[in-house]
């Protein structure tokens, strides 16, 4: 089996090209108009977008590719078996919607949980963007020490409602 | 000279065989309501006895009988008026419409909620009866009851089930419209009653009347006063709904991590708010 020079060549650019866009996409950290008080970090890697208080309520933001596909109904579903019955998280409330800075309908849950030795308020919501098989899952987490937690519930919710690329 | 005297002593024995005359009266109408337990009341010349109809419907016979024909005519069954007279105006002869008159519900809600920290949710749950304008009936470790006032009830079960994850949920409203009319109607009208056997207090001469007419005034007052402590009850049942909630708090150990039976989906073994603090 032989390979020309011009194969070569257009293997080369194709794989230039692949690198470049998911360098791109790795590098394109997401934004969000930030509640007062908290600071973004410098993260490495990966969409994300970390940002604490002074006094350690924090806020991250990631997406996640998932090959199973599936829809939002699906995950939020998943999501909340998962912290209610294998990690006893406790919700407060239903499932919430939610949209994001670009029009994006999500789902926001809350939840009480109780993390070494404190009691802390955690605030996990979804956003799920289909890509046939596969699915694209944005996490937004916010945890505090109640009830500090619910001081700054309401300007969390605000800010992921301008998250955007 | 002695006329004047022999026409006051007609006039006496007069007045006596006419009180004579009217004690079988008197005495049948004070068995009756001895025995139906309802009101008995005179006025002037007439005695007016009134029991209830059906006591689920609230509605009442009337019994309206002169002096002189009691024992013809105040015969249990015969409808000679309504209660139109005595209460507030409700048509003759039945209840009225139960969807015409404002609905009087009590209304009452028992949770049992499973909440992180039992002694914290019990705290918050009195604040918010308090916030509310209610008070707590009972307390019983993480067992709490109160009463809120109704128009708040609804928003204060919303905010009890936002505590946490509601394990079981009961829910009952009970229609006392009637009982409620009938209890009212029955007060007013022993309270009537009650009066008009005061104003014959006064007028009674003989001795054995007005030890029958105290009687009848010592059962009617013990029968009004049982009546408005039940009135009352209804009342503040009405106006106050009974919210009973039971939180269930995990043993006082951190919120457990399965690590050896993960979820099947990666990205959810990522987040929690365990990762979130350690690989932030």
């Amino acid at each position: 089996m032989s390979c020309s020079a011009s194969d070569l060549c257009r293997y080369a650019v194709r794989a230039v090209a692949a690198l470049g866009l998911a360098a791109a996409a790795g590098c394109a950290n997401l934004r969000a108009d930030l509640p007062q008080g908290f600071l973004e970090l410098r993260s490495e890697g990966g969409r994300q977008l970390k940002a604490m208080t002074a006094d350690d309520a924090r806020l991250w933001i990631r997406d996640f590719d998932v090959e199973d596909g599936g829809d939002l109904d699906f995950w939020t579903a998943a999501l909340r078996t998962d912290l209610i019955a294998r990690r006893g998280l406790v919700p407060i409330g239903e499932v919430a919607r939610i949209e994001d800075g670009t029009g994006r309908t999500g789902t926001l849950q809350l939840f009480e949980a109780r993390v070494d030795g404190a009691d802390r308020g955690y605030l996990c919501a979804l956003w799920v963007r289909e890509r046939g098989d596969e699915s694209s899952i944005r996490t937004a987490e916010f945890t505090a020490p109640r009830p500090r937690f619910d001081e700054l519930l309401t300007d969390v919710r605000a800010a992921l409602g301008t998250v955007r690329d | 000279m002695n006329e004047p005297i022999d026409r006051r002593r007609a006039a006496c024995r007069a007045a006596r065989t006419a009180t004579r005359r009217a004690r079988p009266f008197l005495a049948v109408l004070l068995c009756l309501a001895a025995s139906c337990g309802v009101g008995i009341g005179f006025e002037g010349s007439e005695a007016r006895l009134v029991q209830p109809e059906f006591a689920d419907a609230g509605a009442g016979f009337g019994f309206t009988a002169d002096a002189e024909n009691a024992d013809s005519r105040a015969t249990p069954g015969r409808v000679v008026a309504s209660l139109d007279d005595v209460t507030d105006g409700a048509p003759s002869g039945g209840a009225r419409p139960a969807a015409a008159a404002e609905r009087k519900l009590v209304r009452e809600a028992t949770l049992t909620v499973r909440v992180p920290r039992g002694a914290d949710a019990v705290a918050r749950f009195e604040a918010l009866v308090t916030e509310a304008g209610g008070y707590v009936v009972q307390r019983d470790d993480l067992r709490i009851v109160a009463r809120v006032p109704a128009d708040r009830f609804d928003a204060a079960l919303d905010a009890v089930r936002a505590m946490g994850r509601v394990l079981n949920e009961s829910l009952r409203a009970m229609d006392v419209t009637e009982q409620h009319r009938d209890l009212t109607i029955r007060l007013e009208n022993a309270r009537k009653s009650r009066e008009r056997l005061l104003a014959l207090l006064e007028r009674a001469t003989e001795i054995e009347d007005v030890i029958k007419i105290e009687a009848e005034l010592r059962r009617l007052t013990t029968e009004i006063e049982t009546m408005s402590a039940e009135l009352e009850a209804l009342d503040l049942r009405i106006a106050t709904s009974l919210l009973e909630v039971q939180f269930l708090a995990p043993d006082d150990v951190e919120t457990p991590i399965d690590r050896d039976r993960p979820s099947r989906f990666r990205w959810i073994n990522l987040v929690g708010p365990s990762h979130v603090l350690q690989r932030f």
